[in-house]
């Protein structure tokens, strides 16, 4: 081995030009070029699928504390029975006890502390591990998950933030498209336009953003938010969502969007979008002459 | 977003071995881009190339718990990028052996235009195609080099063709690739050495 490491590195040395040649060809014709919607859509790929393998773990705790709910007398049979053979097995002494309640919940009491289990919980990542500690020999971790109903209102800024928070994260495209008629109605606030702006340059639903370009196409008059829909005008792949930015642009014409639109008047892939962004810079032109000329 | 340092990168790792997918996800968000390319580099279309990144990362959230951070996260990852790569052209390859059964291999209806799995030479848009710069003339260059590379990419051995996707198209150090695909970096040598001998040959028109 040592005899080939040597002659490849005396080759390595003599072709020195050639890997550069090779590392340079590399680059230019075969260096995969991932742009940055294409990682979006892959992040929320991945999302789904994570959190899809994340709910057919807890699927089976979520039909074993289901089980619970509702075999209760035979399941907490099972579990002493279980308890005491694994106690007599382990010669050990156990200071909790599992027993069930009036008020169909399952209980887990240690000697001090109760913690409680509500039947409508969800419960993911339960696991008993064994203490050296002779006072508490058994220690129950779980986590639990229960659906929450909140009383407030939209003028509360934390309602805002947790409405915006789940606009850029829930994978339900309905959740989203409802959550974008409720936030367009606050678009003054502007945690509501951050969001709707990122939603607009991320969202992997087409529909959310177009919905979403609409509802910002009424703030145009916002520097930021004209920004946004010119990068949305520029790199989006959807041509709705491109006209959507386009007709919420022509709102509010500054410099910058009359520059955009007269590259776009050439270049566009989009007959609508070409023809009415060159005719928009023709008649400002047009208007500019008139000012000169009556000047 | 802020750079994640080792202590941060650790915290998150304990966490994602729990099971935070949103601590992995925020592991994975620096150097996924890293990851899809070499999927892309070592996928012969860009459906391919986007089933092996989902799949390695859903093998790498499955197998974090046993990850005992001996090496860093970033070369684990790469690693099972790779091993996903390798084993779904297996599979590919076992797939298509199993249809055209009977069937002689490399003798290639359209040699220009498939591979011996009998795939489309559809290399993923090089970083000049993406960024739009380019003249006419040296994209339609480009566009032939992407293809001869990739058609030259597919003659070589699988661990000659990852070594060479490591090291020339991901610049990756040797080392590093020498960790990656759990070799020598005498063989990473190796590999190489007989990877540029067979490329020099497909490209000679380019180099």
């Amino acid at each position: 081995m040592k005899k080939i490491d040597d002659n490849i590195q005396e080759e390595l040395e003599s072709n020195q030009p050639l890997d550069k040649k090779l590392s340079i060809a590399m680059k230019l014709g075969n260096k995969p070029y991932i742009s940055d919607q294409r990682m979006e859509a892959n992040r929320w790929q991945l999302k789904r699928t994570l959190r899809a393998e994340s709910s057919k773990q807890s699927s089976l705790i979520g039909r074993f504390s289901f089980t619970l709910a509702t075999n209760k007398l035979q399941i907490a049979g099972m579990f002493l029975t279980f308890t005491v053979g694994f106690l007599l097995a382990s010669n050990e002494d156990v200071s909790g006890q599992i027993i069930n309640d009036e008020a169909n919940k399952i209980v887990y009491s240690k000697k001090e502390n109760t913690n409680t289990v509500d039947a409508r919980d969800q419960i993911i990542n339960f696991k008993i591990d064994k203490n050296q500690n002779s006072t508490s020999p058994y220690k129950v971790k779980y986590t639990t998950l229960r659906q929450t109903k909140l009383n407030t209102n939209l003028e509360d800024r934390n309602t805002i933030l947790l409405l915006t928070s789940a606009m850029e994260t829930d994978l339900n495209d309905a959740t989203r498209l409802e959550l974008v008629d409720i936030l367009k109605e606050h678009l003054e606030n502007e945690e509501v336009r951050k969001s709707l702006s990122y939603s607009l340059l991320n969202d992997p639903n087409p529909g959310v953003r177009m919905i979403v370009a609409e509802s910002l196409a009424k703030l145009s008059s916002s520097q930021s938010v004209r920004m946004t829909l010119r990068q949305a005008l520029v790199k989006d792949t959807n041509q709705g969502v491109r006209i959507s930015a386009f007709e919420g642009l022509l709102e509010n014409l500054d410099d910058e969007t009359i520059n955009l639109f007269k590259s776009r008047s050439s270049q566009d892939s989009n007959y609508y979008i070409r023809t009415k962004a060159k005719s928009i810079v023709e008649e400002i032109k047009q208007k500019k002459d008139l000012e000169r000329r009556s000047i | 977003m802020p750079e994640i340092s080792l202590i941060n990168e650790n915290e998150l790792i304990i966490k994602a071995q729990n099971g935070c997918i949103s601590s992995f996800e925020q592991l994975i968000k620096k150097i996924d881009k890293k990851m899809l390319s070499l999927a892309a580099g070592l996928a012969s279309t860009h459906d391919e190339a986007e089933d092996i990144y989902q799949e390695a990362m859903l093998t790498a959230y499955k197998a974090l718990p046993k990850f005992r951070m001996q090496s860093q996260f970033s070369t684990w990852l790469y690693r099972i990028v790779v091993n996903t790569a390798i084993s779904s052209r297996r599979k590919l390859r076992n797939k298509i052996n199993s249809l055209i059964y009977g069937h002689s291999q490399g003798k290639r209806s359209d040699e220009n235009s498939r591979n011996e799995y009998g795939e489309n030479y559809e290399s993923y848009e090089s970083y000049t195609a993406g960024e739009q710069i380019e003249e006419p003339d040296s994209a339609m260059i480009n566009q032939q080099l992407s293809k001869a590379i990739t058609k030259a990419l597919l003659e070589l051995s699988e661990r000659e063709r990852v070594a060479f996707v490591l090291c020339h198209q991901q610049e990756i150090k040797m080392i590093d690739a020498a960790q990656i695909m759990q070799c020598s970096d005498g063989a990473i040598k190796n590999y190489l050495f007989r990877a540029r001998q067979k490329m020099q040959v497909a490209l000679q028109d380019y180099i």
